[in-house]
């Protein structure tokens, strides 16, 4: 359900080709590559994320049709969906979310400012929207050190099901996602101080 | 300054931070854990961050939203809202308007496979107004017709929204689901009723089409379309008998949606890559703002707002339809400035207590949320399913003929919303076969 029709955008831009001095567009290639970096690990959390949905799917469907044809249902289906993959799915796609769509936002109101205000307001979002997910993040890690101390499981008709790994995916979703937040609010103060220079581009820019 | 003083300040604070196009869940997150350290202090809103997000995805009957876009998605990147156009037109072109009633049903069949209103409209927008336009029809109907139609998505099952709410009430989603249906169907023949009394009073809207197809041709085009039944047939009967959970049922309608796509040559690579991926970005932001969603009705329920709605319904209990106006009011004034699972996330914390303080049947309030979340998709300034079909025309119609074109259907949903104010057993009905 994306809101103000955001499409992936190059990780920065700068319309002025060329007269740059050094020290800008040195600064201007690490940035680049910084954000390709982010998109690659966004990326390769999204493929998690689809061989997650396609297992679920697969597993839930085998589960009905032993279940019917059987009489014997998959054991432990409803743990490892709730607890493995249901995990991978929401957490691994997080990030590629903002990197290809963006979240969901309300620009009606925004939408008169002037370039130079609309991204001093994105570089305050985004940073809000980085600290939000930074603490979810923290807070993930701490859990999951503390949950793989102790080995978390999860008690199933059959046994035990380690539950602990999924708990370093939600760890993992929300670090991309606040790299691509910190580095889309960079884009928007860079773009704030030197409009002419730096167009902003974030999602919602490249339509 | 009080607990509730805080809560109320903290609603304004969120609807302020959207506003300021702050993403909408990280707005509910931010708002709802600085009301929570206000309340009770630092450590113990820390500790609500802390165990939330896994805790409230790690569920099973949360995943019957990936099954249901996956679905979605096999079903429209597949082509079938193609063979379903073609069949509807084919059939129904003899009626008054018969490309905009051919619309109404494709779209109500398309929403039966898809979870999603605006991905119903975008589908059925890219095949039936170039065809409506192409036979001068009004462009404000050709557009309208499938904007409106298009919302019926979010009430036929599956629908995300309908799992969504049933999660936030604490009701079955399985009955949740099936109560969508009568109304479904009801929108689309009061649709269908408005559309043939116009064209016929007007019949400059809508040029009769001079078009003769044999009946084997028709049946062959009716023959393409068996996927759906079979897709309907999973789902919803599956939810209905009780033979499968939603999950169940959302989960073996992708597989089958898979092999249908499969048989009938239209699976490749790309499509079964497009449709996984495109499923984990709506699963995702769906979920990223149920998570701040989630913290909200957390702090609603330390700053007493439940409690305080549930007092302020009171003295009006016995004016239920007062109550009703009321929330549709709100509802429709949110809807106009926020998508529908911001209004539905942002809402139901404050309203489901209100209701369930008057004894309202939570199934029955549901459809109306939902019904209320319909018309937030056409109304301006942010109508999304207007925007939708906005993209899928370009400069050929202007968005305030969209608008305008819109106008009709939304006198209709009032009259559906209307009817099941006046009679609540269209919508729990078939809920109650199930129990």
């Amino acid at each position: 359900m994306p809101v103000s029709g955001q499409r992936p955008g190059p990780a920065s831009v700068n319309r002025d080709g060329s007269g740059n001095r050094t020290g800008a567009h040195g600064e201007k290639h690490r940035h680049m590559t910084l954000m390709k970096v982010f998109v690659i690990a966004a990326r390769a959390l999204m493929v998690v994320a689809a061989a997650a949905t396609l297992a679920m799917m697969l597993h839930v469907t085998a589960d009905i049709i032993w279940k019917y044809l059987f009489i014997a249902p998959i054991r432990g289906t409803l743990e490892v969906v709730a607890g493995w993959y249901m995990v991978a799915v929401v957490f691994c796609s997080i990030a590629y979310v903002e990197v290809k769509e963006g979240h969901i936002v309300v620009d009606l109101f925004t939408r008169g400012l002037r370039p130079a205000r609309l991204n001093a307001l994105r570089t305050f979002n985004y940073a809000l929207s980085a600290v939000y997910v930074g603490a979810l993040g923290w807070l993930a890690l701490e859990e999951a050190i503390r949950r793989t101390a102790q080995n978390e499981v999860w008690e199933t008709v059959n046994g035990y099901l380690s539950i602990w790994p999924s708990r370093w995916l939600v760890v993992a979703g929300f670090a991309v996602l606040l790299c691509v937040f910190a580095m889309r609010s960079l884009n928007a103060l860079r773009a704030a101080r030197d409009p002419e220079r730096v167009s902003f581009a974030g999602p919602e820019d490249a339509h | 300054m009080s607990s509730l003083q805080i809560g109320l300040l903290g609603v304004v604070a969120i609807l302020a931070l959207i506003a300021m196009r702050v993403p909408i869940g990280v707005a509910l997150g931010v708002g709802s854990f600085a009301g929570i350290w206000a309340i009770r202090g630092f450590d113990p809103a820390l500790g609500t961050l802390r165990s939330l997000p896994f805790e409230f995805v790690s569920h099973w009957s949360l995943s019957a939203i990936p099954m249901f876009l996956l679905m979605s998605a096999v079903a429209s990147q597949s082509g079938i809202s193609k063979s379903l156009y073609r069949a509807a037109r084919l059939w129904l072109n003899f009626m008054p308007g018969g490309l905009a009633v051919s619309t109404t049903f494709a779209s109500a069949g398309m929403a039966a496979a898809s979870g999603s209103s605006m991905a119903t409209a975008a589908a059925m927008g890219r095949l039936a107004i170039p065809e409506m336009l192409r036979f001068k029809y009004d462009k404000g109907l050709a557009a309208g017709v499938v904007a409106s139609a298009g919302t019926l998505g979010s009430l036929i099952p599956p629908s995300i929204l309908i799992v969504l709410y049933a999660i936030f009430a604490e009701v079955s989603i399985s009955q949740m689901l099936i109560a969508g249906v009568l109304p479904g169907i009801l929108t689309a023949a009061i649709y269908v009723i408005m559309i043939v009394i116009r064209c016929s009073i007007t019949p400059s809207l809508a040029p009769k089409i001079e078009e003769k197809h044999d009946r084997a041709e028709k049946w062959r085009a009716l023959a393409e379309v068996w996927p759906l039944p079979v897709l309907i047939l999973i789902v919803i009967g599956g939810i209905y008998s009780g033979i499968a959970t939603a999950t169940e049922a959302g989960a073996f309608g992708a597989a089958a949606a898979f092999l249908i796509a499969f048989f009938q040559r239209r699976m490749s690579w790309k499509v079964a890559r497009d449709s996984l991926v495109e499923a984990c970005v709506s699963t995702g932001l769906v979920f990223f703002t149920a998570i701040g969603a989630i913290l909200l009705t957390r702090f609603m329920a330390f700053a007493g707002v439940p409690f305080f709605m549930a007092d302020l319904a009171a003295p009006i209990s016995d004016q239920f339809i007062l109550l009703v106006i009321g929330a549709s009011i709100v509802f429709i004034i949110l809807g106009m400035f926020l998508d529908p699972l911001g209004v539905l996330l942002l809402s139901l914390p404050i309203m489901l207590p209100l209701f369930e303080g008057v004894g309202a049947d939570m199934i029955w309030f549901g459809i109306i949320v939902i019904k209320f979340l319909e018309i937030g998709l056409v109304t301006p300034p942010v109508g999304f399913n207007v925007y939708v079909i906005k993209s899928v025309v370009g400069d050929q119609i202007p968005l305030e003929t969209i608008f305008k074109g819109v106008g009709w259907f939304i006198v209709c949903e009032l009259v559906v919303v209307a009817l099941l104010v006046i009679f609540p057993d269209i919508v729990l009905f078939l809920p109650s076969l199930m129990q």
